[in-house]
């Protein structure tokens, strides 16, 4: 391990973060694409914190919520218990999610009338072992109750995707900006294609923190189910940083 | 209860001084009076007496407009009270032949508690008199004697067996018959109970139906008459009575407290779990409130109703003070006591607490699972489940349609403006909520139609769009190709 690796990680044991407490691996789902994984410091999206998803402008909002659904699919996958998805609208579509990967039979709509009781509703759920991740949308948090949030997700291991359409969440691990892309097919609409921006993520390696990861990807249903093919990945920043140091 | 309409006007906390004289009168043209309480009868006033007449007769007369649907709520909420007594309380709205209302109390079993059927008509008719409601009161072996005894008879106990011979001198319209019936048989020069007894049942029969044979058998106990209570009487409940009435939240809580392992055990003995708790307050005004809480499966755990329930006593008003606390399981489920392995045990715990939480703040309506639903049309595609059928056990999954669904739907399909080259074919432009969008690849058209049977709305060509910028929307044109001229478009759904 390096100098710098073992420093990131004994910060972390420190403030008690996930996946840096007493040397225990951290809990990680994988995106799907080892392209994005391999970019994360946990090689995956972190379990026990929260992950903040946002539309690249107002016409994404569906894209921001496939990206969303897609990814609490993906947790499905990899950890038992129930998906529960909060929300103040009644716009979502059981069978769109189905088409996303979301197992529906495991799904549970909480739609409180108010934003204060989404909030205090996500803590709930976030604090529940029995649930396998947490999907809130969310129009914007303030500190406190993101904070809150963070520490219930911290202490249960519960993965928490806040589908924010308000401010910037400070307690987020990381921050995923979604945009639609246009498909690809010989006739008719290809498969689902999104730009995907990873804008902040805790623990990337220094100098890499104000780094913006890039990604064009194309959701397609494989072998062993529903999966995100990276199809470019723009490191053009990063090559930036390199010439940099180089310099 | 004679003066019930006037009681509930001048109630002693109202600064009414009791020997004014009160009268209730019908609004209208001839107006007349209804009801009057004791100082105006003393007065020589009368149901049915003008206005212009009473007030000649006993000048300072107060008047209150009739609001019968306000007596029969007050007389709901009284039955709500006397619920403390028996289980089987309920309204008495039957006002022919004395005008005045009353309440029906099945006292079978109960009167031991408060030492003998009399003690306990002491206990009622003087706490309905501290709270201002002069009330008559007599116990028989059926609801149809006690009620003529209370009322046209001296009141008070009918031994069992001798309503046969209590009831014979009292006037025929104490067996509630309407007033036709009542005047014919007086022409019949029928007045008297007694009169009834000898005579054969068919001649009356024939002449008035079958509701004299009825109501002389119901009230001689050859005939059943339940009492329907306001709600079912509970089994499966525990009560506790203060001797001082509490007022503070903690002392609540603390009843709370005692009452729950008590029930528990209740539960235990029949292995029931609670599904839902009531807890019914009564206070000393003669109001009474009920909490209620929900559990998404069945449960003995003391502690989490607790925390359930003490989120609700935060709301409860004391008012005057609380005299009794019943605390009922008042809907129950099998709950064996089972094995699990220790960590799935322990999650699914958590998660059933959890939703439980959610369901009481939140309203159990506002926690849904989804299923298919066998249905074309978008809007009826899905099944809601309650969170109830949902968090017993996971669903088993069920296949969605293979077609591509947004996962977005509009609840409202919103109309758009649309360039298309040809009636059946996808559009080339359309303005969206001020934003027009360019069209670059389509596929489509997917017909979908309501049942037959259901509507005979048009049908309607599904086409998904994706715009220059990759955004995708599910559009829809109304009706068969040039079935609407222009055609009409609308935006249903936005999908990922």
């Amino acid at each position: 391990m390096s100098d710098l690796a073992q420093l990131r990680a004994r910060i972390g044991a420190l403030e008690g973060l996930p996946g840096f407490a007493a040397g225990r691996p951290a809990e990680a789902m994988s995106l799907g694409a080892a392209a994005i994984d391999d970019c994360l410091p946990w090689g995956g999206l972190a379990a026990g914190g929260l992950h903040e998803i946002r539309a690249e402008k107002t016409d994404d909002a569906g894209a921001a919520l496939g990206f969303a659904a897609y990814l609490l699919g993906r947790l499905a996958k990899a950890r038992r218990g129930r998906l529960m998805w909060l929300t103040l609208s009644d716009h979502v579509h059981a069978p769109g999610l189905a088409g996303l990967g979301v197992p529906m039979e495991r799904l549970l709509l909480v739609r409180p009338a108010r934003a204060a009781d989404l909030l205090w509703a996500a803590e709930e759920c976030l604090r529940c072992k029995g649930v396998a991740g947490l999907l809130a949308d969310i129009d914007g948090a303030d500190f406190r109750s993101a904070r809150r949030l963070s520490l219930a997700a911290r202490g249960s291991g519960v993965p928490g995707l806040l589908l924010n359409r308000g401010g910037l969440l400070g307690a987020a691990l990381t921050r995923w900006q979604v945009g639609s892309a246009a498909s690809e097919a010989p006739i008719g609409v290809g498969a689902w294609r999104w730009h995907l921006a990873l804008t902040r993520c805790r623990f990337m390696a220094a100098g890499e923190e104000d780094r913006s990861l890039q990604w064009l990807v194309e959701a397609k249903h494989a072998k062993g189910g529903f999966s995100l093919v990276a199809l470019s990945g723009d490191r053009s920043v990063s090559q930036a940083g390199q010439r940099r140091q180089a310099g | 209860m004679p003066y019930l309409a006037t009681d509930r006007l001048a109630k002693p906390d109202s600064g009414a001084r009791p020997d004014d004289a009160w009268a209730v009168a019908e609004a209208g043209s001839q107006r007349r009076l209804v009801a009057v309480n004791r100082a105006a009868e003393r007065a020589g006033l009368k149901p049915g007496m003008s206005v212009a007449d009473a007030l000649a007769i006993r000048p300072g007369l107060k008047l209150a407009p009739h609001e019968p649907a306000e007596e029969d709520a007050l007389l709901g909420r009284l039955a709500e009270w006397c619920s403390a007594y028996t289980p089987f309380a309920a309204p008495d709205l039957w006002r022919e032949g004395t005008g005045s209302a009353g309440l029906w109390l099945d006292i079978s079993g109960c009167d031991h508690l408060w030492g003998g059927e009399a003690a306990l008509l002491d206990d009622l008719t003087g706490r309905l008199d501290r709270l201002g409601f002069i009330a008559r009161a007599a116990v028989a072996d059926t609801p149809g004697a006690a009620w003529a005894w209370a009322r046209f008879g001296a009141g008070g106990v009918v031994a069992a067996g001798d309503a046969r011979e209590a009831l014979a001198p009292l006037p025929v319209s104490a067996l509630r018959f309407s007033p036709e019936v009542t005047l014919g048989l007086a022409r019949l020069g029928l007045r008297r109970i007694g009169d009834l007894y000898p005579l054969a049942r068919g001649p009356l029969a024939a002449r008035f139906g079958s509701v004299v044979g009825r109501r002389l058998d119901q009230a001689l106990g050859a005939e059943e008459e339940p009492i329907s209570p306001l709600r079912p009487p509970q089994s499966l409940q525990v009560q506790r009575r203060f001797v001082t009435p509490i007022g503070r939240s903690e002392d609540v809580a603390a009843a709370v407290r005692f009452l729950l392992p008590r029930l528990m055990q209740l539960l235990e003995r029949q292995q029931l779990g609670v599904r839902r708790l009531d807890l019914s307050v009564f206070r000393v005004d003669a109001s009474s409130v009920r909490l209620a809480v929900g559990t998404s499966r069945p449960t003995r755990d003391a502690n989490a109703l607790f925390r359930l329930m003490a989120l609700q006593l935060d709301k409860l008003q004391a008012g005057f003070g609380i005299e009794s606390l019943v605390l009922a399981a008042s809907v129950a489920a099998p709950l064996a006591a089972r094995q699990q392995d220790m960590e799935d045990g322990e999650a699914a715990e958590c998660l059933s607490e959890m939703l439980d939480s959610l369901g009481n703040r939140l309203g159990f309506n506002r926690i849904q699972a989804f299923a298919p639903a066998g249905s074309h049309l978008p809007e009826r595609a899905v099944r809601r489940l309650s969170a109830e059928a949902a968090a017993a056990t996971a669903l088993i999954p069920e296949p969605w349609p293979d077609q591509r669904r947004p996962p977005i739907l509009l609840s409202r399909p919103e109309s758009v403006a649309v360039t298309a080259p040809l009636p059946d074919a996808p559009p080339l432009l359309f303005r969206w909520r001020e934003t027009l969008h360019r069209v670059r690849r389509a596929e489509g058209p997917e017909r979908l139609e309501g049942e037959w049977w259901r509507d005979q709305n048009p049908a309607r060509d599904y086409y998904l769009v994706e715009d220059e910028d990759g955004g995708r929307f599910w559009l829809y044109r109304l009706g068969l190709p040039g079935e609407f001229n222009p055609a009409r478009w609308f935006v249903h759904g936005l999908f990922a």
